[in-house]
């Protein structure tokens, strides 16, 4: 254990209270695994959005129950699994457009995202052929409106690169790395071992490409045949089906109307 | 270029709208305008951010997104047509959340984070742990600004009362201070509260933040505190009261699991709590070396520790310097130097220096309303217009309003011209709600409050103007120096930081309830000088504010028209002799009192003088002997003044009054209210009148002034005759010409 701060003196404190410990009788010094923590790994939009998009897209299939409260809050589980049950033909019925249009609209940013993750390939394929790093003009931040310059035919910008080679030619500083994903050690005195740290999917590297995204673990569980998916047939499934059942109280239909979740804020006091 | 901030939620407590308007404040002082805008604005605080469809920036602008948990703003951020930049204030790991609701919200928000990251010109982490998470997520131009927190709104004056007192008793008191989350592990700090009870029996725990009582996470807290002694859930607490529980604590306890900055313990560190902290993401980083980290959850070991802590002053007293230090890390001048340099590539070059000074310097005068309007500031800042207009290059800088109760438009927006002054007037966004702004003026007046309420309090006083705030922003070339009246309204408190380093201020300063707000301080103490009127004026600024920016007194001109006080009884008929007060007859101005006391005079003397009251009215008068007038002309002014037995000034709160040195000009006594210092100090100076502070010394005041009317007018006379506005002249073009010297060099 290390105890940190520049206006103690921690050894000395430490083997006082260890002292004191060790009369009142109590166990001193036991080794205790520090959890690891670290930067959190970046999330790729893309692919997230996608499975999100395909996971959420049946407005007729029911999110898992669940209440924050306890006690009577379990009734209200009861009461929202009865309304499952009874009147899900009626949800079903009422919903059946909801369902289409988020299917056209998943499908709609699957080919988007898709054609996204090519250009980007094709892009990554012509800046290796151009000497590794993206010419410094692609690096500013991408404009919500296209400039004028962008609008031009992709054949007179390249004869534009040629005619103006050191304006155009990627330097030979390096692309910026991504930092280490630790905070500064001068800034960090944590004491723990960077063995102890669970590898990042971003430490140290450039951000994940589009393939190698960081999925969240599917949220809830699916459940049996009272739920299947009304999405077209075939889809594919981003997400494996976690065979764990649904809880007790939800039995296999669960089919609910997932209250609006409140509003998250920052701290609150 | 305006600097706009988008923000998810903008509600009190909430600590990423507490960034975002610490944010504006610096981003003031460093000259940009801009707006705050929220998906969620909490009630009452509309006059501080507007609703985030209402943002519509220019493509020069930057907007600077306030980014944490999933927000449908992020994608609107990436389609604004304008710079952008991404202040990320971190999220929770999920891992603390898996199979709850909430998990998908915060997955979502690490996304939408990594979805920006192409679009944004600047990105900003409140700590250096945020900023590695940022460059994690594919952001460049990455850059650390910390937040920031004025100590002195954590000092005991600042605390609750009421809460100190409820809170006394035995120790050790750990606190614990953040939202009931289970990551934040409300249940560690029990089970070390278990522990310190062995060591003493007396031990409280306190634990402050939001909770849903129905939540399971709290009911499990609940059961885990069965049976302990000392345990005190306090919920959300005011400003006031979370500094009652942090000076009432011994030791702040933080055993989250997960800090992306953590301003409690930056708070803890101003109310003089050494802290304890278990050393989670970037816990380390705040503390610095200050207060005690540790790495593993010990609890029988840190029940030890905080024991010492609390009772041992070798252990706790350079632990609560050391923190004292720490602190200096964390002031707005550390942040302004960081957001400086974070802006660095995105904001337009400032224009080079005159090379000389000019002889006829460009002087914007700013002031709440200009033209046809009823109030002492106002005319104040009329009359040094026309004085300074042969000097200066005048252009006042106003709003479209008339009533300052309402602060309706009536005056077009754009160029005018007031008696040969030019004046630019914006229009005014907002209409005051005045009852509401009275219950507000209740709530925050004489009580310590949080920067957020003072502001609250600022906007709804208005005139919110954001298109005089912008056009000071935006065309600082065109003016070599400012000049501001009054220190009270928005137009000076938001408008002054922006161009502080060529500002003159002439605050009016009364001594009243809001010059108690600390946000006042910019005002007082970021111009380059204050220009006050009377030496009473400078007395109650020193009181408030010791760091107050250079003052002088340079007081106010009396013009002396020629005026006959016959000619004002013959056009309204007044038979009798009278007392004259004209003003703005509202109760604030203690016109009330003054009525109260004409009808007690009234009842018990039959040759009792009758009441003239002239000026705009915002109550009811009348009573036997009562004549209002409404608003009367200037020259009508001058004869009731000459022809008035004595004027009565009835004002608690002046720092100078027109009034008086006009009635002296006219060889007429005053009667005023002898709560006001500075109407104590021009009778006292003059000699030429008496003060109230009940009926007895009103009637008292009276009989005297009227026995000795014409001594006491003649030494009005000359005390007048020696305050001549070419002096008052003088003093200004000094000052403005020390601005172009000192910006020339």
């Amino acid at each position: 254990m290390k105890l940190l701060g520049r206006d103690i003196p921690a050894r000395e404190l430490i083997s006082r209270i260890e002292e004191r410990l060790r009369l009142r009788g109590l166990p001193t010094s036991e080794p205790v695994e520090v959890p690891a923590e670290g930067v959190e790994p970046r999330v790729e939009p893309l692919t997230f959005n996608l499975h999100a998009l395909e996971e959420n897209a049946d407005a007729t299939r029911a999110l898992p129950l669940h209440t924050h409260r306890g006690g009577a809050g379990q009734l209200v589980l009861v009461a929202k699994w009865a309304f499952r049950k009874s009147c899900q033909v009626f949800i079903n019925e009422a919903l059946g457009r909801q369902r289409v249009f988020n299917g056209h609209v998943r499908d709609s940013y699957a080919q988007l995202s898709a054609e996204v993750i090519r250009l980007r390939r094709e892009v990554e394929e012509l800046r290796a052929r151009l000497g590794g790093r993206p010419p410094e003009d692609d690096r500013r931040p991408i404009p919500a409106q296209t400039p004028a310059v962008a609008k031009t035919a992709p054949s007179e910008r390249a004869v534009e690169e040629r005619e103006a080679p050191e304006k155009a030619r990627p330097s030979a500083k390096p692309a910026p790395a991504v930092e280490p994903t630790k905070p500064p050690a001068k800034e960090a005195p944590r004491g723990k071992s960077a063995s102890h740290r669970k590898p990042t999917a971003g430490s140290g590297t450039e951000p994940l490409a589009a393939g190698e995204a960081v999925l969240p673990k599917p949220r809830h569980a699916r459940s049996g045949a009272g739920q299947q998916p009304r999405a077209r047939e075939g889809a594919p499934r981003a997400r494996p089906e976690p065979e764990s059942s649904a809880t007790p109280a939800t039995g296999n239909a669960g089919q609910r109307a997932r209250k609006p979740a409140p509003k998250q804020r920052g701290r609150r006091k | 270029m305006a600097i706009h901030q988008l923000i998810p939620s903008f509600v009190p407590g909430d600590a990423t709208g507490q960034a975002a308007l610490h944010l504006q404040l610096l981003l003031r002082r460093m000259g940009h305008a801009g707006a705050i805008y929220a998906d969620e604005v909490g009630a009452g605080l509309e006059g501080l951010a507007s609703p985030a469809s209402a943002l519509r920036p220019e493509p020069g602008d930057l907007v600077l997104y306030h980014h944490g948990i999933a927000s449908p703003l992020s994608s609107r951020l990436m389609h604004l047509p304008c710079r952008r930049g991404v202040v990320f204030h971190n999220i929770s790991p999920a891992r603390f959340y898996t199979g709850l609701p909430l998990e998908d919200a915060l997955v979502a928000g690490r996304a939408q984070l990594a979805a920006m990251a192409p679009f944004a010109d600047v990105a900003i982490g409140v700590s250096d742990f945020n900023a590695a998470e940022l460059r994690a997520a594919g952001y460049r131009n990455v850059h650390t600004v910390p937040l920031f927190i004025e100590p002195e709104r954590f000092s005991r004056a600042s605390a609750d009362p009421k809460m100190l007192q409820r809170l006394s008793g035995p120790g050790p008191v750990l606190l614990g201070v953040s939202r009931v989350m289970p990551h934040k592990r409300f249940e560690d700090l029990i089970t070390l509260h278990r522990e310190v009870l062995r060591l003493r029996p007396q031990a409280r725990l306190l634990m402050v933040g939001g909770y849903e009582p129905g939540s399971r996470y709290f009911r499990s807290l609940k059961r885990e505190a069965k049976g302990l002694s000392g345990v005190h859930f306090l919920g959300r607490l005011s400003h006031a009261q979370l500094v009652a529980a942090y000076r009432s604590a011994s030791v702040f306890v933080s055993m989250s699991e997960h800090e992306g900055f953590g301003v409690p313990l930056i708070e803890a560190m101003a109310a003089e709590v050494p802290v304890l902290a278990y050393a989670a993401a970037a816990v380390p980083e705040t503390l610095g070396g200050a207060g005690v980290a540790f790495d593993q959850k010990r609890f029988a070991f840190f029940a030890e520790l905080a024991v010492d802590l609390s009772e041992d002053l070798s252990l706790r007293e350079p632990v609560i310097a050391g923190q004292t230090r720490r602190l200096e890390h964390f002031s707005a001048e550390s942040a302004q130097a960081a957001l400086s340099r974070a802006l660095e590539g995105l904001l337009p070059r400032p224009a080079p220096r005159p090379r000389r000074v000019p002889k006829r310097p460009r002087v914007g005068l700013v002031v709440q309303r200009y033209g046809e309007v009823t109030g002492g500031a106002e005319k104040l800042a009329a009359q040094v217009a026309e004085h300074m207009a042969p000097h200066w290059d005048i252009t006042v800088l106003t709003t479209c309003a008339k009533n300052h109760l309402s602060w309706e438009n009536a005056f077009p927006p754009g160029p005018d011209e007031v008696d040969g002054i030019k004046v630019l007037r914006f229009p005014s966004t907002r209409v005051r709600n005045i009852r509401g702004f009275n219950g507000l003026s209740r709530q925050v007046f004489d009580k310590p409050n949080e920067r957020l309420r003072e502001e609250q309090w600022v906007a709804e006083q208005g005139p919110l103007c954001p298109g005089l705030l912008n056009h000071l922003a935006t065309t600082r070339d065109a003016y070599d120096g400012y000049l501001f009246f009054t220190y009270l309204y928005a137009p000076t408190v938001w408008g002054l930081p922006l161009v502080a380093d060529r500002a003159l201020l002439v605050p009016t300063t009364h001594d009243e309830s809001p010059i108690r707000f600390g946000l006042y301080a910019d005002v007082f103490e970021r111009p380059r000088a204050l220009l006050c009127l009377t030496p009473e004026e400078l007395t109650i600024i020193e009181k408030y504010f010791p760091d107050h920016a250079r003052t002088r007194v340079v007081g106010v001109g009396v013009d002396r028209p020629a005026a006959d006080g016959a000619r004002f009884r013959e056009k309204h008929g007044l038979r009798k002799h009278y007392l004259l007060y004209v003003g703005r007859q509202e109760p604030g101005k203690g016109v009330g009192e003054l009525l109260e006391h004409h009808h007690a005079l009234k009842e018990r003397y039959a040759d009792a003088p009758d009441l003239v009251l002239a000026g705009d009215s915002n109550m009811e008068l009348s009573g036997e002997g009562v004549r209002y007038l409404g608003r009367i002309d200037e020259q009508d002014k001058h004869d009731a003044l000459a022809g008035a037995l004595a004027v009565v000034v009835p004002s608690r709160y002046e720092s100078l009054s027109l009034l008086t040195l006009e009635a002296f000009a006219q060889g007429t006594p005053v009667l005023v209210n002898g709560r006001s210092d500075v109407l104590v100090g021009q009778v006292e100076r003059s000699g030429a009148g008496r003060t109230y502070t009940d009926l007895d010394s009103f009637i008292r005041g009276l009989r005297e002034v009227g026995d000795e009317r014409t001594p006491m007018g003649k030494k009005g006379l000359e005390y007048v005759k020696k305050q001549g506005w070419p002096q008052v002249v003088a003093a200004y073009r000094e000052e403005m010409e020390r601005i172009l010297e000192e910006n020339r060099q």
